[in-house]
């Protein structure tokens, strides 16, 4: 059984996502305002098809994962992508999001990205992470540099929202910096274990 | 240009001015196939660094360099050989680009192949935005990059594990007013 400790805090858990999720995630997707701070515009209407597409992705093919963040009732509230998951370098890109817009700024979006971000460098052994948010978006700024993030330039003009270009921020998190400001727990998986300790 | 070759192109783009630019004719997977075969193990790495997902079979490889809207240049210089290659990315009318041989994009001919892939790019497919991510070691690269109007974006520290190290990748972006021949 997985060890709660490691994928679970504040009330937010990380769990494979799953068939049951999609229509919280088409409603996300079918947000206008959702799906331009979290992607860097807006989607064009989907079909169940097409909103399934990233579960069919993240299922066949090695470089992409999809999760979910799960509630006390095991309801997705919020999901992380890994993307160019780079297992020679040991780096990826994440990107998430919260799922309801009601839920936002209560901090479950850094709750969920800390719950990650450990699970990446602590227990998958990557090294660096990279990412990107709009340069408009303050909360998902402030949210990353909760988490140690530190910006590394900009793609300049890369969204195009109603009919404007922004810059999207580009950012990396280091393992080492990150587990200086949370340090993990060594014996989190093998605690009830003696190993002659 | 100092090579004695003719480029070869591949994807059978052949828009307004293409026609005019150095010598051009569509290649196969074949050809693309057997250059492959010099460059997969030199650019493993790099490519993953890069997140171009090319498959290191020769075969394989050519597919998905013809595949879901990619166009392939593919040049012999002192028969050693070269593909450049651009992208479409998902974000309207943006693109990225990659230039791959044994020796990585750090070669004399470097600025003629960007210059001919920005030009496709912005020129003639409408680009609004081309990215390149160029190795710190690459000063030939990135040096082209800059003579073609490309700008430094943002540093990937640490991001290519190279000859025992971790070094850093440079983001290159252009945006079409910026272009300018080297």
């Amino acid at each position: 059984m997985t060890p709660a400790t490691v994928f679970a805090a504040d009330g937010v858990r990380i769990r494979a996502f799953l068939p049951r999720d999609l229509d919280a995630f088409a409603r996300f997707r079918a947000d206008p305002v959702s799906t331009a701070q979290a992607y860097g515009s807006v989607l064009m209407p989907e079909t169940m098809d097409d909103v399934r597409r990233p579960l069919d992705v993240s299922a066949a093919n090695g470089d992409f994962m999809l999760w979910a963040w799960a509630d006390d009732n095991d309801d997705a509230i919020g999901f992380t992508t890994l993307s160019g998951i780079d297992r020679v370098n040991r780096t990826l890109w994440t990107g998430s999001a919260v799922l309801d817009p009601a839920l936002r700024g209560r901090g479950v979006g850094s709750t969920g990205r800390r719950l990650v971000l450990d699970c990446v460098f602590n227990e998958m052994d990557f090294r660096r992470i990279y990412g990107e948010f709009g340069a408009f978006n303050e909360a998902s700024r402030r949210s990353h540099q909760k988490m140690g993030a530190e910006v590394v330039g900009a793609r300049r003009r890369a969204y195009f929202i109603s009919g404007r270009y922004y810059d999207a921020v580009v950012y990396t998190v280091q393992r080492e910096r990150f587990n200086a400001l949370f340090p993990p727990d060594p014996d989190r998986c093998l605690r009830s274990l003696s190993f002659g300790r | 240009m100092t090579c004695g070759t003719v480029p070869l192109v591949a994807g059978g783009v052949e828009g307004p001015g293409v026609r005019e630019r150095p010598p051009a004719r569509v290649a196969g997977a074949a050809e693309l196939a057997d250059a492959w075969r010099d460059i997969a193990v030199p650019m493993l790495t790099y490519l993953a660094a890069a997140e171009w997902g090319v498959p290191s079979d020769p075969r394989a490889a050519a597919d998905w360099l013809l595949a879901d809207g990619r166009i392939a240049f593919l040049h012999r210089f002192h028969d050693m050989p070269v593909i450049a290659t651009l992208q479409r990315l998902r974000a309207a009318n943006t693109g990225r680009l990659a230039i791959l041989s044994p020796r990585g994009a750090d070669i004399d001919e470097v600025g003629m192949l960007l210059d001919q892939v920005a030009r496709l790019a912005c020129a003639d497919l409408g680009m609004r935005r081309l990215e390149w991510l160029v190795p710190r070691r690459w000063r030939r690269a990135a040096e082209a990059a800059e003579a073609v109007g490309f700008a430094e974006e943002a540093c990937l520290s640490e991001a290519w594990f190279v000859d025992g190290r971790y070094e850093d990748l440079l983001l290159f972006g252009l945006l079409p007013e910026e272009r300018r021949a080297p």
